[in-house]
């Protein structure tokens, strides 16, 4: 089996009362395009904030390249995300009164300058070339989309964990972002994405399927441009 | 450090309105803190010079002296002329720091008309000056040989303006012209005033002075300092304060400045409320950025300083906006009030800056606070 990126060890997080995860087992490869679905509420965006380092979990060990992330310091924590990992949301969440260019700079400017030359050669990566100066209002949801992703390739994160990426658009950005996605998986990059969009999910290498916060199945899509990884996951079904 | 400041330019100009009404908040304040350090610089001297006009507070007598003196309603012992200064002395009360003007005089017991009765030689010019309240009804004397009645001595004597009386000191008879009544409502009512050079005269005892009243400006320095220079420059003299002087010049000042801190420290404080609420909507308004920003990795470090640098961009813009505003009430109230122009003072510029930055940046710490406790995780997800 290809060398692990992620691996969680009996990942849980409550929320109160509530078992948001319960005791995930998982791992994905280096290079490996992973899709997480699932009903509403079943942890699949638990799963990738934990993944990303945005929250904690209550039980359980997660590794990402080799560091415990579990066991990080807030202040480590923060390096973690803006070194390791590069998100794309559902929502965009662009600054509004930045321009496209200098929204793609931002995430540079945290992880540790700012290089208009490299933002720009980004957003042209996405097709974006002509929209450089605009604003995230003056752009459409595909093309805010698709800055977000500039935005999360720009500090070459290990990772990169995307929640609903399609889920806002219509068909054909979906199609130009699903195409983005393509593109980054066959150059190596390690995805794991959020979906409810069965298509999208099918287009990755593997699928896992959370309900009630554990996994209950995990497929291989056959089609792995890169590699075939067997998933090593604990099935629980309540 | 360019891409911060695009960053940083760009969120002020998107909530230009909001922080406008803060920074004018805080202009408020700061114009109050700089009309208030505009005049205290001014004021002192200002309120010092309008209490000036209730006469001298120091006085100058030789050593030893038994004579019955006074003005402005104070006694200062008995004259009988034995002891005097050298007026040509004098010269050096001037060149003491924080005196203003000086009136030499000098007192004899004449007859006047065969009635006993004070005269006092005055340096007119300077009694004029340093006594504005002194009411003449006809005019000052213009020569040696006239003089004024003070009111009840005019009384006393029936004597009226135009009128001439003869005037006898020890062999000396003079005949003078009595050119106006005088009321000051102190012991002048009750003598006879003439010029410096006709006393000296009279009595023969030319250059010589037998009393000083010192107007001196305590703003700067007290009254205790100047008057130990005064000794210092006139050895054989006594330097005395008039307490009561510099006790109510004190008091008026110190309240003065009391009421107008008081005003600008309560506005200055709605200022920092208003700064304060300002920017705790602003957070709440941004905590999606914010919880973006912390997504991207940014450390509270960075998170905190965007707001603090907001906070002081309100500052710095109510400051300036201020100080300008301030120096024009300073202005007005100079030119109004006191019938003078303020100068500016050079330390206002930088103390009511600070003063601004302060009050602003003690107004963002609960914001930022609340900044740096935002969740990324419910704000992305829109909580």
């Amino acid at each position: 089996m290809s060398e692990s990126i992620v691996r969680t060890v009996k990942l849980s997080r409550t929320y109160g009362e509530l078992r948001a995860l319960d005791g995930v087992d998982l791992e994905v490869a280096r290079g490996e395009w992973l899709s997480v679905m699932g009903p509403s509420g079943s942890g699949k965006t638990t799963l990738l904030n934990i993944l990303g380092g945005l929250d904690r979990p209550t039980g359980g060990q997660l590794f990402v390249d080799g560091t415990e992330v579990t066991s990080l310091a807030p202040k480590d924590l923060a390096r973690f995300r803006r070194e390791t990992v590069g998100l794309v949301f559902q929502q965009f969440h662009l600054v509004p009164y930045l321009t496209a260019l200098e929204n793609v700079m931002l995430a540079q400017y945290f992880h540790s300058m700012a290089d208009e030359a490299e933002a720009r050669a980004a957003l042209e990566a996405v097709g974006l070339d002509e929209r450089l100066r605009h604003l995230p209002a003056q752009l459409s949801g595909g093309e805010q989309q698709r800055v977000c992703i500039a935005r999360a390739l720009i500090n070459q994160p290990k990772i990169i964990l995307a929640d609903e990426p399609t889920g806002n658009l219509d068909a054909a950005n979906e199609e130009i972002v699903l195409d983005i996605f393509r593109r980054l998986h066959a150059q190596g990059h390690t995805l794991i994405v959020v979906t409810h969009d069965a298509r999208v999910g099918r287009l990755a290498d593997r699928l896992i399927t959370l309900e009630h916060g554990c996994v209950v199945r995990a497929e291989s899509n056959g089609h792995d441009r890169r590699r075939l990884v067997v998933p090593e996951v604990a099935y629980a079904f309540h | 450090m360019r891409f911060a400041w695009r960053v940083l330019l760009g969120s002020l100009h998107h909530q230009r309105l909001r922080l406008s009404i803060a920074a004018l908040a805080m202009a408020l304040g700061s114009a109050l803190v700089s009309g208030l350090l505009n005049l205290s610089g001014d004021i002192g001297s200002q309120v010092g010079r309008e209490l000036r006009a209730y006469g001298a507070n120091l006085v100058i007598r030789p050593r030893e002296q038994s004579a019955r003196l006074g003005s402005g309603g104070l006694e200062f012992g008995a004259a009988t002329a034995a002891q005097t200064l050298v007026e040509a002395d004098l010269e050096r009360v001037n060149q003491v720091e924080g005196v203003i003007d000086y009136v030499p005089s000098l007192y004899a017991v004449v007859q006047l008309e065969q009635r006993p009765v004070v005269l006092a030689g005055v340096g007119l010019a300077a009694a004029r000056s340093l006594n504005p309240w002194w009411q003449v009804l006809g005019r000052w004397p213009a020569t040696d040989d006239e003089v004024l009645a003070g009111a009840r001595a005019a009384e006393a004597l029936g004597i009226k303006p135009g009128e001439a009386v003869s005037v006898s000191y020890g062999d000396q008879i003079r005949t003078v012209r009595m050119v106006g009544v005088l009321e000051t409502g102190g012991a002048e009512d009750e003598q006879i005033i003439t010029g410096l050079r006709a006393a000296q005269t009279l009595t023969a005892q030319p250059g010589r002075v037998g009393l000083v009243m010192v107007s001196a400006l305590a703003s700067d320095r007290s009254l205790e300092a100047i008057a130990r220079d005064l000794q210092a420059a006139l050895p054989q003299a006594e330097v005395r304060t008039l307490a009561q002087f510099a006790q109510a010049e004190a008091t008026v000042l110190n309240k003065v400045r009391l009421l107008i801190g008081l005003v600008a420290a309560l506005v200055l404080l709605a200022g920092a409320l208003t700064v304060a609420g300002t920017l705790h909507i602003i957070v709440m308004e941004r905590r999606t950025e914010i919880g973006l920003m912390k997504a991207l990795g940014a450390n509270d470090r960075r998170v905190a300083g965007l707001f603090l640098v907001e906070a002081l961009s309100i500052g710095a813009a109510g400051g300036l906006v201020g100080y300008l505003a301030g120096l024009a009430l300073a202005i007005g109230i100079g030119q109004r009030v006191f019938q003078t122009t303020i100068a500016p003072a050079a330390w206002a510029p930088p103390g009511t800056l600070l003063i601004a930055l302060g009050v602003a940046l003690l107004a963002s710490l609960l914001p930022v606070q609340r900044a740096l406790a935002v969740d990324p995780v419910k704000t992305l997800r829109g909580e």
